[in-house]
Parts: C-alpha cells; structure tokens; sequence
C-alpha cells in the first residue's frame, strides 16, 4: 500500500542561506575546533607556572595544548566516521 | 585560520590539518622557550591567507569561489558566470578585511608578549563576525583580559577597538554571503531549467511560451474571455501583452516556473495555457491548466499537466500540489488522472476555498511514473479522435 504524506502546503521558512554558508566555511564547530588548543595551551601553561614555578611550563603548555587538539581531532573523527556509515534499513 | 571544512566536505582532512597546526605551534615553542611562540604560527598563517585572499582577488581567481566550488562540486564553472565571479570577488574582500582585522590585534599583542590575551583574542576572533556574539561583550571581556596585571592599557585599548571593528565586519559578511547565496541560487535555477524558454514536446502537444504574436494574443483574449474560464478565475485585469511579458519574467527568474501555450502538433492550434508555478508563500510548485472549450476532452489537460510535473520532477521538485475550485469536477478529474491525491478542502490561499491536490515524485522509494498515469494517453494516436 502506498502512502502519501498528507502534508499541506504551508510557509515554513528555509534553512537560513546565511548560516549554511558559515557552515560550509566552517561555522560554529570550526571555530571552536580551532579555539580549544589555545586555550589548552594556556591553561597548562598558567597552571604550570602556577604550581611548580622552576618546571618549563612552556613544554606543558604545548602538551596540553596537543592533548586537546588530539581529543578534538579524535571526536571530529569518530562523528565524521558515524555519520558517513550508511543506515540499515528495516 | 582558513575556513574549515569540518562540518562538510572532508572532515579528516581538515581535523588533521587542525592538529597539524597545533604541533607546529608547540614546536615553535618549544625551541623558543617562549610562550608567547606558540602564537606564532597564528599570526603568520593570518598574515598570509591576508595576502593569499588578496592575490586570489587581483587574479580573478577569489579563493572564496575555489573554497565553494570545490564543496559544491563546481570545479571551476562559477568563474564562467561574471555575476557569480564578482559576487565572489567582493565577498573575498570581506575575507581579507577579516584577516588584517584579526593582524591588527595580534601583532601587537605578540610584541608586547601578552599570552593570555592572545590566547583570548584567538577564541574570540575563531568566532565567524557573522555569528554574532554580543558585541558589548566581546569589547569588555578582551579589554578586561588585555589590560589585566601585566597587560598595558595600549593593548587593552587595541584589542577592544580591533574586536569592535570584527564585530562590525558582521554585516559585510553577512552582506557578502546572501550575494554570494543569491547567484549561486539563481546559477542553480538556470541548471535545473537549462536557462532557454520552455519547450515541451509530446505525443500531440507543444508546450511553449506563449508570444506577442497576433494570433497569440487574439487566442489568448478568446481564451481567457470564455465563459466557462471566466467563473472560475475572473475576467483579465491587464492587457494579454503585459500578461505575456509577466509570464516570461516568472520563467526567467526561476526556470522551475512554466506558463507555456498548449499548442496541438497536428493543426498548430493552441488549446489552451498550463501553468507550473510557485504556489504563495514561495516553497511549493503547483501545476494547472486553462483550456479553451473548443479543445475540451481531448486528454490535452492530462498530457500537458503531465509533462510539466515530469520536467519538475526531472529537475528535482520533490511534489507538486493542485487547487481546483469545489465546483469544477472535470478539472478534479484531471488532477485524479495524472495520479494525483485528493488532501481535502482549503481556504489557505488566495482567500477561496479549492480542493487540493498532491503529487509527490517518489513515494515510499517508488518514483511517479509518467507514462502509468492513467486516462487518455498521449501515446494514443490523435486520428482515434476524429472530431473531438
């Protein structure tokens, strides 16, 4: 049996051309992927400097700042993995 | 900072590029020992995509079209369009201004070895302008971290003017895309219809614009002053002349449209009008038809209805709707024949009550077959006809 939605015309609006092109330039995500090592970086660097002012807080700065670049680039991996799978149909 | 192209197109390549960047930073670092180096990278990489969007523009090759093209799988056609070329050669000079804004806040923080302030001009300079973040915000929270302890009042200042003139870029972006979105939309209007007038051809039928041709316009005053047309859409209220110009600027705006003269192969007599059009609120396509009495019930409704629903399916709208008056059973019959489903009665549009029909161009996985549609086909040689 064939069914038709019975949907009626109506003025929803489209997806804001606006936002799609940020999207395609990155948008949102792009910019916080792009942030979060900085602030990483910053954040071992303080902390460092903080709590053990003789060590080189510079080298746990950029570990901490690779460390978060990792973990946005292995969770950018896995939904990009996710959404490229193809769904099952039942 | 580069568009990323993380949300679409390919997201390993860009999150590893990402990370690329990051390693290279620490590295600089490292081997300086300074803190401050690890935003190096950030400010030399601004400095030449700056450079590089500047370049790309004074080549006629706007790295804003080559980044869109690619994603949309344009290659290099747009560059073939001069409206799209210069809506993305403005655009690019948006990006530029961008960059040398994001330079001018930098530079001096980096000189004057401000790490925290970098670290938070970074994320709020990552921050497309056209998002928008409170602007009143920015200003206070980049003027507070700049000028902190160790920070002088000068980059304090800086960062808090140079942020108010990112924030400001907001609308030139903005501007920049819907210039950029409005040519791509009509490019991709002009692919889907070809970008020539209408002509359909059937079995039995010609569909094409109708002209300023005398004849064209004398059938067109006969057509829309029968009595039979008249009590269901009213008497014309312009000139046909105007009527046709109308007609073929709705078709050259959005080649999805058809307003096409009905024209019968075998005599070159028109039977009457077919119309796809853009049913108010501008979403979705309907499709009708005006027949003159003298070329009633001869199946030309069904044939030129079904040809255009196909060339709409066929260039990828997805359903196509019907209004028909309550009152007009044969038009309802059409709509039935051409596989058409009966939604019920509304008064959503034009401030009258029709019923509404629905047509998608694939149910359930299954694409609407034109040539299953059922009722007279066009297929049937005209001479089984004779007469009427």
């Amino acid at each position: 049996m064939i069914h038709v939605r019975r949907a009626l015309p109506d003025d929803r609006n489209p997806t804001d051309p606006d936002d799609s092109l940020a999207a395609l330039l990155g948008g949102r995500r792009g910019a916080v992927d792009a942030s979060l090592p900085a602030v990483g970086f910053v954040a071992g660097w303080l902390l460092a400097g903080w709590l053990a002012p003789a060590s080189s807080s510079v080298a746990v700065g950029c570990a901490s700042a690779l460390a978060v670049g990792l973990a946005v680039a292995s969770v950018r991996l896995v939904q990009g993995v996710g959404a490229a799978r193809p769904q099952r149909h039942r | 900072m580069k568009p990323s192209t993380t949300s679409r197109g390919s997201p390993p390549r860009a999150v590893l590029i990402g990370l690329a960047g990051v390693a290279v930073a620490a590295v600089v670092a490292l081997r300086t020992g300074r803190a401050v180096d690890f935003f190096l990278v950030q400010v030399v990489s601004n400095a030449a995509s700056a450079l590089a969007w500047a370049s790309s523009i004074a080549v006629r090759w706007p790295l804003l079209g080559l980044v869109v093209g690619t994603v949309l799988g344009q290659r290099t056609r747009w560059r073939r369009d001069p409206p799209l070329l210069r809506a993305y050669l403005r655009a690019s000079w948006v990006w530029v201004a961008q960059y040398l804004v994001r330079l001018t806040i930098f530079v001096p923080l980096y000189l004057a070895d401000q790490v925290v302030a970098l670290a938070a001009a970074r994320v709020l300079l990552s921050w497309p302008p056209h998002l928008r973040l409170p602007r009143d915000q920015l200003v206070g929270t980049a003027a507070l971290v700049a000028g902190g302890p160790s920070g002088p009042a000068s980059s304090a200042a800086c960062v808090a003017l140079g942020i108010a003139i990112y924030a400001s870029l907001g609308d030139a972006v903005t501007w920049s895309n819907m210039t950029v979105l409005t040519h791509l939309t009509r490019q991709g209007a002009n692919d889907r219809g070809g970008g020539d007038p209408v002509r359909i051809e059937t079995d039995r039928l010609i569909i094409r614009p109708w002209s300023q041709h005398p004849d064209d316009l004398d059938r067109l005053v006969d057509l829309y002053s029968r009595p039979s047309l008249v009590r269901y859409i009213g008497w014309l209220r312009e000139p046909v002349g105007h009527l046709v110009d109308e007609w073929d600027r709705r078709m050259a705006a959005d080649n999805r449209q058809v307003v096409g003269a009905i024209e019968v192969r075998a005599t070159g007599v028109v039977a009457g009008t077919v119309m796809y059009n853009l049913l108010p609120g501008g979403h979705h396509m309907e499709v009708g038809w005006h027949l003159h009495p003298d070329s009633e019930r001869r199946g030309y409704a069904t044939e030129a209805g079904r040809a255009v629903i196909a060339r709409g399916f066929h260039i990828g709208v997805p359903e196509v709707f019907a209004l028909v008056k309550p009152d007009n059973p044969r038009s309802q019959a059409v709509a039935r024949r051409l596989g058409m489903r009966h939604l019920g009665r509304t008064t959503r549009y034009h401030e009258t009550e029709f019923e509404l029909f629905h047509l998608a161009a694939q149910v359930n996985g299954r694409r609407w077959n034109s040539r299953a549609v059922s009722g007279r086909s066009g297929a049937e040689p005209a001479v089984k006809r004779p007469g009427r």
